[in-house]
């Protein structure tokens, strides 16, 4: 199996990543989006948590 | 399906009741999308409409919840369906050898993810069915365009076939190839049962590694991810992976990977490649994919071009072309249209292309 298409992508990422300031996280554009959603409102999802998981606004 | 429903809320208020009398921090949620789209093929020969699913992220409903078990250690669940009509990658001509035409029949509810995972300063650790470590290693992407168009080409309009010389489609003993079996983006091993661990980032990186089952075969995979902020620089993800899956004919080994670069101008460019080691046909398939895209606002837009070799049959060359474009109108909803031809050249053969448009929305619910 030829191996350096994979070894050039991973050359080049890793001298890109060495300028890199700070991480970030990479998300899928594939997955649900993150969000707002159209009923669920600001959180994107419709969420249900215990009351030692509220923010402490809700208290 | 609705006792499954039923069982299911039923498990979590039960839980959310537990949790709360214990003061367990216990957090559930739940959200899906719509993901529908109008598609146009003309083959050559004949040209047709289908309204579709598209594939590219189907419709489909989520459901993550977790609680901290203890100071510093997470655990939960995530359950995921997909729940498709017409799939964008099944549908194809009326009449088309081994089918199923323009209709796919009643939608189906499709296992994407059940599993469960514990999560700590030491990484995360998941056991069910989930993605492999490398699933989604030739998929990078950050040009907000995706949802048209990726390196997954084949997910829209791939089971469609190519028409021969003589404006045919094969026979059912004897089927042309299609363009889902011509130019696969060869993504490793997709979702499986398995027990997956990722380190936590270094430096914008984490290891990934996963040992599974699919169908009768073993699995194992392996990947390096990385994502990064460049500062003036923009953005730049990428990953690395490889995958073996131990079947009957010998080991089905595919190693490659994706990089994508977003600079702070919109500007945007993606690169990716995959080499299989095919056992049960005996040859090397390769996949190669470039796309170039421009992204202000509430607009993307982006061209792409991407190569499968010897993934048919040994000699094939399928190339696509494609122009994609999204608009955001609102935060929770994307319309979006493709333009996308496809190629397919054998040594001693002749076949149309095919030319694929669709139009269509995903909303986030």
């Amino acid at each position: 199996m030829d191996l350096r298409p994979a070894l050039y992508v991973a050359l080049l990422a890793a001298t890109l990543a060495g300028c890199a300031s700070q991480p970030l996280e990479y998300r899928s554009q594939l997955e649900i989006p993150e969000g707002p959603g159209m009923f669920s409102g600001e959180d994107g999802a419709f969420v249900f948590r215990t009351r030692a998981a509220r923010p402490a606004i809700d208290e | 399906m609705k006792a499954r429903k039923t069982l299911l809320a039923a498990a979590v208020g039960t839980a959310l009741m537990a949790f709360g009398a214990t003061a367990t921090a216990l957090e559930a949620k739940i959200s899906g999308q719509v993901n529908r789209a109008f598609m146009a093929v003309d083959d050559g020969e004949k040209s047709d409409t289908f309204f579709v699913d598209n594939d590219n992220s189907s419709t489909r409903f989520r459901f993550v919840g977790s609680a901290e078990a203890q100071p510093g250690l997470r655990m939960g669940i995530l359950f995921e369906v997909e729940f498709q009509g017409n799939d964008s990658n099944l549908v194809n001509m009326p009449n088309t050898p081994g089918g199923p035409g323009k209709s796919t029949g009643a939608p189906t509810f499709g296992e994407r993810h059940s599993a469960f995972f514990l999560e700590g300063g030491w990484g995360k650790a998941m056991l069910g069915q989930t993605d492999g470590a490398a699933n989604g290693a030739v998929e990078v992407d950050l040009s907000g365009t995706s949802v048209a168009h990726y390196a997954g080409n084949t997910d829209i309009a791939g089971g469609f076939r190519f028409r021969d010389a003589a404006g045919t489609l094969g026979t059912a003993a004897s089927p042309n190839p299609s363009i889902g079996a011509s130019s696969s983006q060869q993504d490793f091993e997709s979702r499986y049962d398995l027990v997956r661990y990722d380190t936590p980032l270094f430096g914008g990186f984490k290891l990934a590694g996963s040992l599974g089952t699919k169908g009768n075969d073993d699995v194992k995979e392996v990947a390096l991810w990385y994502s990064g902020n460049l500062g003036a620089l923009g953005q730049l993800a990428g990953a690395i992976g490889y995958s073996r899956r131990d079947t009957a004919a010998g080991d089905d080994e595919i190693v490659g990977g994706s990089i994508s670069w977003l600079h702070r101008s919109g500007f945007n460019a993606t690169l990716g490649r995959t080499d299989r080691d095919d056992p049960a046909a005996g040859r090397d398939k390769t996949f190669s994919y470039l796309k170039l895209g421009y992204k202000a606002g509430r607009h993307a837009a982006s061209v792409d071009w991407g190569r499968g070799e010897d993934q048919a049959a040994a000699g094939d060359e399928s190339d696509f072309f494609g122009i994609g474009y999204v608009y955001t109108p609102v935060a929770w909803a994307e319309l979006y249209g493709l333009l996308k031809r496809h190629q397919l050249d054998r040594p001693g053969a002749s076949f149309d292309d095919i030319t694929v448009l669709m139009l269509g929305s995903r909303v986030k619910f």
